[in-house]
Parts: C-alpha cells; sequence; structure tokens
C-alpha cells in the first residue's frame, strides 16, 4: 500500500470521523470544526485576491466544507495527494463535485495549467503530515520557485531598463 | 487635456490633494483631471468631484501577496502591468506625482505620457530633473524634516502649477462641531478638556447646537465623557455635508480640518505635539491656530512624548480655546481687524497665541523662498519690494538695533562659510596631493570643527549645515565624492546667506529711513490708505 494511502479513522466523542496516517491525525482530534474555523478566518482575506483558489491538503474537509459555504459560487482546486480522503470527502459532498477539482498526482508537470492561472494557494498543513517534502514541491513550483521578491530584485542587473525589471523594482518598494 | 495625479499618500493628505485639483482646474479650464489613489482610501472619492476617473492601486493586497506567499509574487506584477497599461491607453497629456515615495517615483518610471513632472527615479535615487522646490519638498516631508513653506505651497510649486490660498466663507450658522480625538495620541488635547469647553461653549451660547464628532472606532472612547444626542458619528460625506452647513469647527491637526476648510466652514485648529502650523495649518485664508506652548514642541512625527505630562495639551487652557471660539463665533465685525492680524503672519493663517512674528524665521522663508525660485543664470532678484512688504507686515515690532543684530549674524555666517569653503579648497587639494595621512586628518578635523561652529551659529540655516556637517561625520570610500558633495552643499548655502543678508540690508536701510519699526509701519500704513 502506497505511504500516502495508509490512512485509518477515528470517530470522536462528537461523532466526527477524523483521518490518521501512521498514528498521526491529519486534522484536530479535539475540535476540527474549530480548528477548519480558525483556518477560514486565517485566509478568508486571500481568497478574494484572485480568480482561481488552491487548497493544499485535505484531510477530513471541514476546512473545505466552510471555504465552499462561505463563498458559494467559487471554484476550487483541492491538491491531495491520498486518494482515499478524496473518496470519502467526495461520498460525503456529492453536490459539490462541480466546485471542487481533486488533483492527487505528485508529478510536477501535472500542475502546469493550474500554475499558469498564479493560482491563491492555500495551505492546509495538518492534512500534509508525513508528506511534507512533497507538497512542498508543488506548493514551490506553483509559486513559481522558491523566490522572494527581494531575490527577484537583487538578479536584476542595473542596466535591465525592460518592463519586467522595472515593474519587479516598483513592486520591490513596496515591501522596504 | 488630461492630467493624471499620483496622489499615492494617506487619507488626509489625498483630501489634501483636492485643492491641487481645484488649482488644475483654474489653469486648464476644461481638462480632465484624474487621480491614482491608494484603494484602502478609496472613500475619498466621493469628497472630490473635480477628479473624472479614479485608478485604485491595491496596495496592500501586493504587499501581502509579496510577503504572505500565498500567490506567486508573478500576479502582483501582472496586475501592476496592467494597471500601468490601463493608464498608458488614456494617453495623458501631463502626470503630476504629487507623493514623494520611492514607489511613486518607480511608477512615474512606468507611465507613459507626453510630460512628467514631480519625483521620478534618477540613477536609483528619487530625484527631479532640476525644481528646487521639488527637491525640498522631497527632503522635509519624507521623514521627520522641518519645513518652512506649507505642504501645498510646495505642491504647487514644485509641480510648476499657480495657486492662490482660497477664501472660503460659508454663511451657515447650523453647528458648532468638535471633533475632539486625532489618529495620534500626542496631537490630543484631552476628552476631559474637550468636555469643559462643551459646557461652557453651551453655557455662552444656549441657542447654538453643539457636537461631538468621532469616528466608529473612537465613539466608545468619547461615550465616556458626551451623551449619544451630542456625538456625531457619520462617514466622511455626510461629515462633509454637515460642515456645508457648520459655523465652527474646533479640532486637532486632523484630515477633518482640511475637509472643513475647503466647503468654507471656519476652523479652530489646536496643533500640538508634531502637528506643524507651518506644514499643515487648514488651506483657507484666516484659518485660526492655537499652538502648544511647550518648549518640546513640535517634536518628531515618530518620537512618542518625551515628557512626563503631556505639556502641550496642558499649555493651552481651555479658557483661552473658548476665547478664541468665541471672537470667531461673535465677531464677524472684527473681521477686518483679524484679516490685519494674518497679514502680520505674512500667512495665510494666524497663530493666536504668538505673541511677536520670529523675525529671523520670517526672513529665512523669504530668503528661501527667493533661493528654490531662482532660476538658473538670473542674477537679478526683486528683494527690495519684497523686503518693503515684509517690513510692512512685521508691522511695529521691531525696532533698529533687531534688525543690526540679524544683519550683523547674518554676516558673521556668510564670512565663516567663506572661509569653509577655503578649507574644504585646502583638504580638496591634500587629496589630490596624495598628502600624508594626517594632514589630511588636521584639515578635516578643521572643516567638520568649523561645520559645527557654523550650525551652532546660524540657527534657522542649521538643516542645510547639519547635513554637511553628517557628510563629514561618515567614512568615504572615496574622498573626492565627499569633497564634491560638501562643495556643492556649501555653495548652496553661501546662495541662501547672501540672499539672506541682502534681505537684512534691505529691512535696515528702510528701518533707517524710518526711525523704528513703528514709524515705519505708519508710514507704510498712511502709503497704502493713499494709494
Amino acid at each position: 500500500m502506497a505511504e500516502q494511502n495508509r490512512i485509518s479513522w477515528t470517530t470522536l466523542s462528537s461523532g466526527l470521523q477524523v483521518p490518521s496516517r501512521d498514528g498521526r491525525f491529519l486534522c484536530s482530534q479535539r475540535d476540527p470544526q474549530r480548528e477548519a474555523q480558525n483556518w477560514m478566518d486565517m485566509h478568508r482575506q486571500f481568497c478574494t485576491f484572485g480568480d482561481v483558489i488552491v487548497v493544499m491538503g485535505l484531510g477530513a474537509g471541514f476546512h473545505l466544507d466552510l471555504l465552499l459555504k462561505e463563498f458559494s459560487t467559487l471554484r476550487v482546486d483541492v491538491i491531495e495527494l491520498c486518494p482515499v480522503l478524496i473518496e470519502s470527502w467526495t461520498e460525503k459532498n456529492p453536490d459539490a463535485k462541480d466546485r471542487v477539482n481533486f488533483l492527487s498526482s505528485s508529478d510536477l508537470s501535472e500542475f502546469e495549467l493550474v500554475k499558469q492561472k498564479m493560482p491563491v494557494i492555500l495551505d492546509y498543513r495538518p492534512a500534509q503530515w508525513g508528506l511534507e517534502g512533497q507538497y512542498q514541491r508543488i506548493f514551490e513550483f506553483l509559486l513559481g520557485g522558491d523566490v522572494s521578491i527581494k531575490n527577484i530584485a537583487q538578479d536584476l542587473s542595473v542596466n535591465d531598463q525592460s518592463l519586467d525589471a522595472k515593474t519587479w523594482r516598483a513592486l520591490e518598494e513596496l515591501v522596504q | 487635456m488630461k492630467i493624471l495625479v499620483l496622489s499615492l499618500l494617506r487619507l488626509g493628505d489625498v483630501i489634501l490633494h483636492r485643492e491641487l485639483a481645484q488649482s488644475l482646474k483654474n489653469e486648464y479650464p476644461g481638462a480632465q483631471i484624474d487621480f491614482v489613489i491608494d484603494d484602502q482610501f478609496r472613500a475619498v472619492k466621493e469628497l472630490i468631484p473635480e477628479v473624472s476617473k479614479w485608478h485604485q492601486i491595491p496596495r496592500l493586497r501586493w504587499q501581502k501577496i509579496l510577503v504572505e506567499r500565498k500567490q506567486s509574487p508573478a500576479r502582483a506584477k501582472f496586475e501592476l502591468q496592467k494597471m500601468v497599461a490601463d493608464i498608458g491607453a488614456e494617453s495623458y497629456d501631463l502626470v503630476l506625482n504629487a507623493t514623494h515615495s520611492r514607489f511613486s517615483a518607480r511608477l512615474m518610471d512606468l507611465i507613459s505620457a507626453k510630460k512628467k513632472i514631480g519625483a521620478q527615479m534618477i540613477n536609483g535615487k528619487v530625484g527631479t530633473a532640476s525644481n528646487r522646490w521639488q527637491q525640498y519638498l522631497n527632503e522635509n516631508f519624507s521623514g521627520d524634516g522641518r519645513s518652512r513653506f506649507h505642504y501645498l505651497e510646495l505642491l504647487h510649486r514644485s509641480l510648476e502649477i499657480s495657486f492662490t490660498v482660497p477664501r472660503r466663507r460659508n454663511q451657515k450658522k447650523d453647528s458648532i462641531y468638535l471633533q475632539v480625538l486625532t489618529s495620534d495620541e500626542k496631537k490630543n488635547w484631552g476628552l476631559n478638556r474637550y468636555f469643559e469647553l462643551f459646557g461652557r461653549l453651551r453655557a455662552q451660547f444656549p441657542e447654538k447646537r453643539i457636537r461631538v464628532l468621532c469616528s466608529p472606532a473612537e465613539k466608545k472612547q468619547v461615550q465616556n465623557f458626551f451623551s449619544e444626542e451630542d456625538i456625531f458619528c457619520v462617514d466622511l460625506l455626510s461629515l462633509q455635508k454637515s460642515l456645508v452647513k457648520a459655523e465652527l469647527l474646533i479640532t486637532g491637526d486632523t484630515s477633518v480640518q482640511h475637509l472643513a476648510a475647503q466647503v468654507g466652514c471656519r476652523t479652530l485648529s489646536l496643533f500640538l505635539g508634531s502637528a506643524d502650523p507651518v506644514k499643515t495649518a487648514p488651506w483657507n485664508q484666516g484659518a485660526r491656530i492655537l499652538s502648544a506652548q511647550s518648549p518640546c514642541f513640535p517634536c518628531r512625527h515618530s518620537d512618542p512624548c518625551s515628557q512626563r505630562s503631556h505639556l502641550c495639551a496642558e499649555s493651552i487652557p481651555v479658557g483661552e480655546v473658548l476665547r478664541s471660539a468665541s471672537r470667531i463665533l461673535l465677531n464677524l465685525k472684527e473681521e477686518r481687524h483679524q484679516e490685519q492680524e494674518v497679514k502680520v503672519q505674512q500667512r495665510h493663517f494666524f497663530i493666536e497665541n504668538l505673541e511677536n512674528p520670529e523675525l529671523d524665521a520670517r526672513v529665512e522663508q523669504l530668503a528661501w523662498s527667493f533661493y528654490l525660485s531662482r532660476e538658473p543664470g538670473v542674477s537679478f532678484l526683486p528683494l527690495a519690494s519684497s523686503a518693503q512688504d515684509l517690513m510692512r507686515d512685521l508691522g511695529p515690532h521691531f525696532v533698529l538695533s533687531d534688525f543690526e543684530q540679524s544683519y550683523h549674524r547674518a554676516q558673521e555666517f556668510q564670512m565663516g562659510l567663506e572661509e569653509m569653503q577655503r578649507r574644504i579648497r585646502l583638504l580638496q587639494q591634500c587629496v589630490l596631493q596624495k598628502d600624508p595621512k594626517k594632514a589630511f586628518q588636521a584639515q578635516r578635523l578643521l572643516v567638520r570643527a568649523g561645520l559645527q561652529k557654523l550650525t551652532l551659529q546660524v540657527g534657522p540655516l542649521s538643516d542645510s549645515l547639519a547635513r554637511l556637517n553628517f557628510a563629514m561625520t561618515r567614512s568615504p570610500q572615496d574622498h573626492f565624492i565627499l569633497l564634491k558633495e560638501l562643495r556643492a552643499g556649501l555653495e548652496q548655502a553661501l546662495e541662501l546667506a547672501h540672499i539672506r543678508l541682502q534681505i537684512f540690508a534691505h529691512l535696515q536701510s528702510l528701518m533707517k529711513g524710518g526711525q523704528d519699526g513703528r514709524r515705519v509701519y505708519e508710514l507704510n500704513q498712511e502709503h497704502s490708505i493713499e494709494t
């Protein structure tokens, strides 16, 4: 069995079912709904930043439920490397399949189309446990590499007066 | 004609930039005026009807994209380029940068237009082609610098737009407004003082409606002192409409004072903390100001209050504010008298609690004005007539010995500068001849000591000297560059000192022509009546 599929389910006293990988829970085992709400509060502001939203990590999917509920017209790409979790969530949410596109490949070329759309990437770290390296690789690929604005601007030649160079320099001023 | 103004500062500044839009309308009748603003302050759009189109920069969002790494930085680049392309498609005839920031200078670089005026990037630094006013604006408004000119005067002059300070008076007597808080603790007079003022105003003017202004964020704090029915908590547009009908606004140094001035509501502003009336007094003839009388006033904008208690606020008693407010409310007849006072101040505003105009500061302002406006190659400056105007405005406050003392100080200072010029030439020779290190150090110390002495000596001219002095504290890799900078700075200081000395000389001879300030003042008064 592939590493990402070693998933077991636990029913909490609240009746909610939460997944774990190698004994490590992929969302809060105390109050996953509250945790999802906190995640939502933290990421809400970014949801209006772009047309394409990518959620990295599904876990039990409570955060995705909230996201879809709050932004009722939003379409989301969800990157989840464990197909078992995708199946479980899709079974519970049959009506949401038109609004959610799951990507579960670890082959970076599969993400090329998404990358071109310059998506907003919302990380859900608990669900990435055990596969952090793979998620990080995809994350950096989608961002266009591990580059900060400082590095981009520093790499520009002093004589470079192209539109791109001038634009990067202007943007760098915003984060001084 | 299509004109674009970059107005990328904070709310109060954008409100002030309405004056710029009005001046542009006067100068270019029929022109389309568009603004670029930070989208956080989009509420001002409704306050400035002179602007046809608004381009909004989502600065905060771009900052988040670039810092928080939730989205590719390419997104911010894509959006900025799209915005620049949209602006380019408008084919502006003139783009004015009313923002003295590096970002706005970079934006100027990106935008294409037939003509661009204002801060742009020159060799990696924010600069301007040749306009000294622009340079002065950049140096004195970017940080905690002091200024001898009002922000709007500087802005108009640096952007080459003609202006007059308007005289707006509404004739309505609907309400008196007290704006009791500012965004900066140091600029607050204190809710308890406003509470006392409120009570005393109500007792003195029982027929008038007095209301306490606040923003929604301040309301809870204000409710501790004032009842719900006296509190007026509205959005900016409603406030603007209310101020059109208001009789008087008593406030600190806030954007609301500018909003009031723009609609002709009379203002009494309390300038405390880092608030500097010379820089940001309401842009309306006859604006009334009470400024703090504490020795530390005005302090640096970014520093917290250094005193144990708020000396600024304590230095303006409630009775004094009440007296000033009463004069405004009661004394429409005295308007002429007030105008005379304004003239004595030679500014568009009047600081009520300033007893005497400061001679040196006034001469300094005039000297700087000539210096900054001087075109290259122009040798004649109409100093004599300006000195005469100044003399008339100064009124009877000075006697001949004041002018003589100031003249001698100015003369001594100019000689000091010339001596310094000689020392720097020697220092340059040391470098050129590759003198031993010790000889160079000795010369360098002499220059530093001289600069320090001059800085202490000159008072009003100390800004430019302090900059030179600072240059000498650096350990330069290339002494040629440093010395070149020093010489250039010194040449500017000398030009200024020369103008200053000439003004004092004119003042002195004018004073000798009369017997004292009072006589000259009276003669001028008689003369103006005769004409």
